[in-house]
């Protein structure tokens, strides 16, 4: 990732960025057209995987829009039928598809089977996006663009899940990314490839993996901001304001388990007192908070990486499956009286998972 | 309620549907100030003024315009726009007057900005969008003063000036995409304030 300086326009990482972006590309190598073919295409695979679960197509396929609808050969536009309903496509997810959109007309052609033309011809034209077993690209011109997923999920750039709650997200971003790590940024935080023990310092990893799926799977009228003060000294790790609306909730991260620093020495042990103790810590936030802003209406959630294993020394390479997942279980006790707050969410522990032996 | 905020209340909520799930009166906000950005980058200055209604910033760092807000009422109320849990759509009634306000030489001329702006939600997440334009000159500038005002201050406007001129740099003069100018731009807003996500599109 570039890292651009702050308020003075980096004319160069921009220039960096934009070999990267999809757009850009469609601009620079289709100057007349290709913005339009691009949004042609991106509208389509956003219906088709509507339409469609990726998990189900055995087959390639192909999304095609000519950045000049009017040269288009002949043959091609003889090849195929037209479609309106793309959850018809549904037939031919064992053979594999191309669909041709004429972004002038809007209409939709599709061939069963293959991809229209040699590929090298099609991205000299237009804009290509391939659909490959979970893994998708776009081909414009000269540039090869990966559309790579941050998250799991089904198997499809266009098919990130939209979560209407909060809670509904958190839960989601337990089962789906802590549960396996399986995100880009959670990887970074692990001390070795088993998940054993984390590194020195991983609450900016936890932190920033959180607030891209918040993000990424919340409505655009939710804002999710890191390292908010609730007052001029203290930060809570995660804020969470609902536009337009009075509401906003507090995200206080906690992560529990052993952390080695790069020679192998434990720069921290965290047991559940950690996770006690950042409830307390999140009761006094929302304290202060409701305190300085007494017109909105406040929510705190506890939000607890487990990392915790049973009979790890700091040499240990391997985990049985009885140790490694004997504090999966385990939940954690909290004060009643804080449980008992309505402003107070019921703490949500994530327990990620050690690779066992 | 003003025409141009109606139209492109309108046009949003049918490119939104059009692709998935319908807008929150929110996102319809974001939308339609990003577009109006589209058309200061668009215009070099003109687009500000000539955008038709005004944004303000609430304390909370959104952008907020009250001719928006009432225009989605007001869709409401007619029966042109439908709201089911939250997400916007367009009724046949609300079908059939977006054609004929589209055909308006005021609409034909807003068309492209808010067509790019709706592109962008393509490739980057409602939630980046905000984040991104969170970290827009105006907005942040407005932030940092701890008020709700009106937006396209001076040294405002001189910041965003700066951060377009680069970006039609970057992309060359002869580049009309308004959406690829704006994916580059909120891109580089994330990216200048640490907050990229480790992956572009």
């Amino acid at each position: 990732m570039v890292r651009v300086s702050v308020n003075v326009t980096d004319y160069q990482a921009l220039h960096a960025m934009a070999g990267d972006l999809v757009a850009p590309s469609a601009a620079r190598n289709f100057p007349d057209g290709g913005d339009e073919a691009l949004k042609a295409v991106l509208r389509v695979c956003k219906r088709l995987f509507a339409a469609l679960d990726p998990t189900q197509l055995a087959q390639p396929v192909f999304v095609f829009s000519h950045a000049s609808p009017g040269d288009v050969p002949e043959e091609e536009l003889q090849m195929g039928y037209p479609i309106t309903n793309l959850a018809e496509l549904a037939d031919l997810r064992d053979t594999g598809f191309a669909l041709a959109i004429d972004w002038f007309t809007n209409e939709i052609r599709v061939v069963p089977g293959k991809p229209l033309a040699d590929l090298d011809d099609l991205r000299s034209r237009g804009v290509v996006f391939i659909h490959n077993q979970g893994n998708e690209q776009l081909l414009i011109g000269d540039d090869t663009l990966p559309l790579r997923r941050l998250f799991p999920g089904p198997q499809s750039f266009f098919s990130i899940p939209n979560y209407a709650t909060l809670d509904d997200a958190l839960w989601n971003y337990r089962r789906s990314v802590v549960r396996h790590s399986e995100c880009k940024i959670l990887e970074e935080i692990w001390h070795d490839d088993r998940r054993l023990f984390l590194k020195a310092g991983p609450e900016d990893g936890i932190q920033e993996s959180l607030v891209a799926y918040l993000r990424t799977t919340l409505p655009g009228d939710v804002e999710v901001l890191r390292e908010q003060n609730v007052n001029k000294t203290e930060p809570v790790d995660v804020r969470v304001i609902f536009h337009y609306t009075n509401r906003v909730a507090l995200v206080e991260l906690k992560w529990l388990g052993k952390s080695l620093d790069e020679d192998g020495n434990v720069t921290a042990t965290h047991w559940a007192g950690r996770a006690v103790k950042g409830a307390c810590q999140l009761v006094h936030y929302l304290d202060e908070f409701n305190r300085s802003t007494s017109s909105s209406v406040t929510r705190g959630y506890l939000v607890i990486l487990d990392a915790r294993r049973r009979n790890l020394s700091s040499d240990s390479v391997s985990v049985t499956l009885e140790d490694g997942m004997h504090y999966a279980s385990d939940e954690i006790d909290f004060p009643p009286e804080y449980l008992r707050r309505p402003d107070f969410a019921e703490p949500l522990r994530m327990f990620a998972e050690p690779v066992c032996s | 309620m003003r025409i141009a905020a109606a139209f492109d209340c309108l046009t949003v909520v049918a490119l939104a549907t059009e692709v998935g799930r319908g807008p929150t009166k929110g996102e319809v906000q974001l939308l339609s100030y990003l577009a109006s950005l589209l058309a200061v980058y668009d215009r070099k200055g003109d687009g500000a003024s000539a955008w038709g209604y005004t944004f303000a910033v609430t304390p909370s760092g959104a952008p907020f315009s009250a001719e928006v807000a009432e225009a989605v009422d007001g869709l409401v109320a007619q029966g042109a726009l439908e709201v089911e849990e939250g997400a916007l759509r367009l009724s046949d009634m609300g079908q059939d007057l977006h054609a004929q306000l589209t055909e308006l030489n005021l609409s034909r001329s807003r068309l492209g900005y808010l067509d790019s702006s709706s592109a962008t939600a393509l490739v980057l997440p409602l939630g980046m969008v905000r984040a991104a334009l969170a970290r827009s000159p105006q907005v942040s500038a407005v932030v940092a003063a701890q008020a709700s005002r009106e937006m396209f201050s001076e040294s405002g406007l001189a910041r965003l000036y700066e951060d377009f001129d680069a970006v039609r740099g970057v992309l060359g003069p002869g580049s009309g995409s308004l959406f690829a100018a704006s994916v580059l731009w909120l891109n580089y807003l994330l990216e200048r304030d640490g907050e990229g996500i480790g992956e572009r599109y």
